[in-house]
């Protein structure tokens, strides 16, 4: 029991230590809505007071006009969709705020309006509320009306998008595919990226690695602050964004080989353990 | 039952199927949280496996003691039933579970728990010594499992949650858990195995846990279950072993029983007591349920697995006889025995 006691004082003394630092940002909320400096494409960013029951954002390169928020359901038919649709109030700034009603799942918001160069703009993004709710794959692929860029498949909950990783979006006009387009993708780091859809409406796109050093300060949890990015694709007058966030490659804050080093040394220690002794040779 | 359909043999088909099942199974059922068997399986299927069918209940109570109830009181400066009712809801059903299959899940579901009595197998294979503690070293392992249980499941990531703590502990057995390694190696997954360079919290749990996977890798070729016996969901199984009707059973009395100990040298968890103990306290905390007590029995109705009072396999010495001829009780297989010629008389 003695060493349990040990062990308990260790891992507490050892866990403490930098507590107080990292904690002191866990829960905050967000201060409020930043304008992106590192697009021109409509986006729509967090404009604060996220809560289980809801989130508010703010559209930004875009004249926002209507709105309108899609939960998570199950089903494909229109009824399903009308369902799950919420019209949503934009104000005079672009500000829209999204009710959960602290019902989980996924939402889409997307608000449309006229883009920076007057175009018919929709812009897109995707929220998670962490309470129970049903997947979002019925909400990522059934028909909606208009012009979209829509992601296939999304990380899994409590998982991101990560430098690196290759995940398809999808481009449609009233749920048909549109091929032969180009989708443009830019980063809060800097990158800009072109790509061009397939027959089945779907392009492939590449995270880039593009994570600056961020100053150690500025990491919460162990790893720095996610970075913003957005897909767009533009259909003569038509002009159709997804924006988002992605984190770190998934070995950025890591290292294999230490980890393989660490468990070779667990190994060596277990050796003594299972090899033959003389006195097994005795018994035999 | 023939010989070839021993009990063994059945829980280990069933043991790889669920093997499969927990590592690869979102193949099946889905990608999302919403489309996996449950956030709440009494069985270390690790959500760091991004394939996976179903989740450990491990990582819900981890995350809602440290997001719900330790953060909410930080933030509210005051303790509300709201904050533990999601906590209530993954412990309901953990026993949803759990009543139905008891501390099988350990024998017969846990991931972890099959890699590592497929190691020993190869063990046994290649001829390795068979390592057992002796009663007095189980004695003194038994407790660290609550300890497990109590530090890094419960206090640490409530902690985390009040800001004592790092941010790390908040799912501070997950940090350091070997089937988190295993199960997301099985996937072709190196990142868990990697060491957390960020922080020296972090640093520290990742190392310990590429550490500990290590070491059980190799012990496991030696010794049985060799992580189960320090194990949190173990000591989490045996608070609530008595309320479920499927259970293993032994009599009362028995003149004759104590003596071959064959059911303690069976046993994978090294428990004396089977043998040693009648009635209900043969039933031990430590027991995975893996039937193999039962199995090289030599005294008929002695020990039993069974669904309340239903007997559903029971100790005899018929099955014990054809059952050791496979191996022996620890697992070690039979010599062979030299070809002889058939003598000309025949």
């Amino acid at each position: 029991m003695k060493t349990i006691y040990k062990m308990a004082c260790v891992a507490f003394v050892l866990s403490t230590g930098v507590a107080q630092a990292q904690h002191a940002g866990h829960g905050d909320m967000p201060k409020g809505p930043m304008a992106p400096d590192w697009t021109a494409y409509p986006v729509l960013a967090s404009g604060g007071g996220f809560s289980r029951a809801g989130a508010k954002f703010q559209a930004f390169n875009m004249h926002a006009m209507d709105a309108a928020s899609y939960a998570s359901f199950d089903g494909q038919t229109a009824e399903d969709l009308n369902t799950a649709t919420q019209p949503l109030t934009v104000d005079e700034n672009g500000a829209v705020a999204v009710k959960s009603g602290a019902k989980g799942g996924y939402y889409i918001l997307r608000v449309t309006g006229h883009g920076p160069g007057g175009e018919e703009a929709t812009a897109t993004t995707l929220k998670y509320f962490s309470n129970p709710g049903p997947a979002p794959r019925d909400l990522l692929n059934i028909a909606r009306p208009g012009f979209e860029i829509m992601p296939a498949v999304l990380p899994r909950e409590h998982s991101h998008y990560r430098e690196n990783e290759t995940w398809a979006f999808k481009v449609r006009m009233d749920g048909k595919p549109m091929a032969g387009l180009a989708v443009v993708m830019e980063t809060s780091n800097g990158t800009k990226t072109e790509y061009v859809t397939k027959a089945d409406g779907s392009v492939d796109v590449t995270f880039p690695g593009d994570f600056k050093d961020i100053p150690k300060d500025q990491w919460r949890h162990g790893s720095p602050p996610a970075s913003k990015f957005v897909v767009a694709v533009r259909d003569g007058g038509l002009l159709a964004t997804y924006n988002d966030s992605y984190n770190l490659d998934a070995y950025g804050d890591k290292n294999l080989w230490a980890g393989i080093g660490f468990a070779m040394l667990g190994m060596i220690a277990a050796v003594p353990l299972v090899r033959r002794r003389k006195t097994d040779k005795k018994g035999a | 039952m023939t010989s070839f359909f021993t009990l063994s043999r059945i829980r280990m088909s069933v043991q790889i199927v669920m093997l499969v099942f927990t590592v690869y199974g979102g193949a099946l059922v889905g990608h999302y949280l919403s489309d996996k068997v449950t956030g709440a399986l009494p069985a270390l299927s690790c959500a760091y496996d991004q394939q996976n069918a179903g989740y450990c209940v491990l990582i819900p109570l981890q995350h809602q003691l440290h997001h719900r109830v330790g953060e909410s009181i930080v933030r509210a400066q005051q303790f509300s039933f709201d904050y533990v009712i999601p906590l209530a809801f993954t412990m309901l059903t953990f026993l949803a579970f759990f009543v139905v299959l008891n501390k099988a899940f350990c024998g017969w579901i846990c991931p972890l728990g099959t890699v590592q009595e497929l190691i020993y197998k190869v063990g046994r294979r290649l001829r390795l010594p068979v390592r057992r503690f002796t009663q007095a070293t189980v004695g003194r392992i038994r407790p660290y499992k609550w300890a497990t249980l109590i530090l890094l499941v419960l206090v640490l990531p409530l902690m985390a949650g009040l800001g004592y703590t790092s941010y790390v502990t908040g799912d501070a057995y997950c940090q350091v858990c070997p089937s988190r390694v295993v199960t997301t190696l099985l996937t072709a997954n190196g990142e868990q195995i990697a060491v957390n360079t960020a922080d020296p919290t972090a640093f520290a749990f990742s190392a310990a846990r590429s550490a500990i996977f290590g070491f059980i890798l190799i012990l496991a070729f030696g010794m049985r279950q060799p992580f189960c016996r320090v194990c949190p969901m173990l000591a989490l199984h045996a608070v609530f072993r008595r309320i479920v009707p499927l259970r293993l059973a032994k009599k009362e009395t028995g003149e004759k029983c104590g003596k071959c100990k064959a059911c303690y040298q069976a046993c994978p968890m090294d428990i004396h007591e089977v043998a040693f103990e009648f009635g209900s306290k043969a039933f031990h905390a430590d027991c995975t349920m893996c039937g193999r007590c039962v199995e090289f029995c030599p005294d008929d109705g002695m020990l039993a697995l069974k669904l309340g009072p239903i007997p559903l396999f029971t100790a005899s010495a018929s099955y014990m006889k054809a059952r050791a001829k496979i191996d022996k009780p620890d697992g070690t297989l039979p010599k062979k025995k030299p070809a002889t010629n058939p003598s000309p008389a025949e």
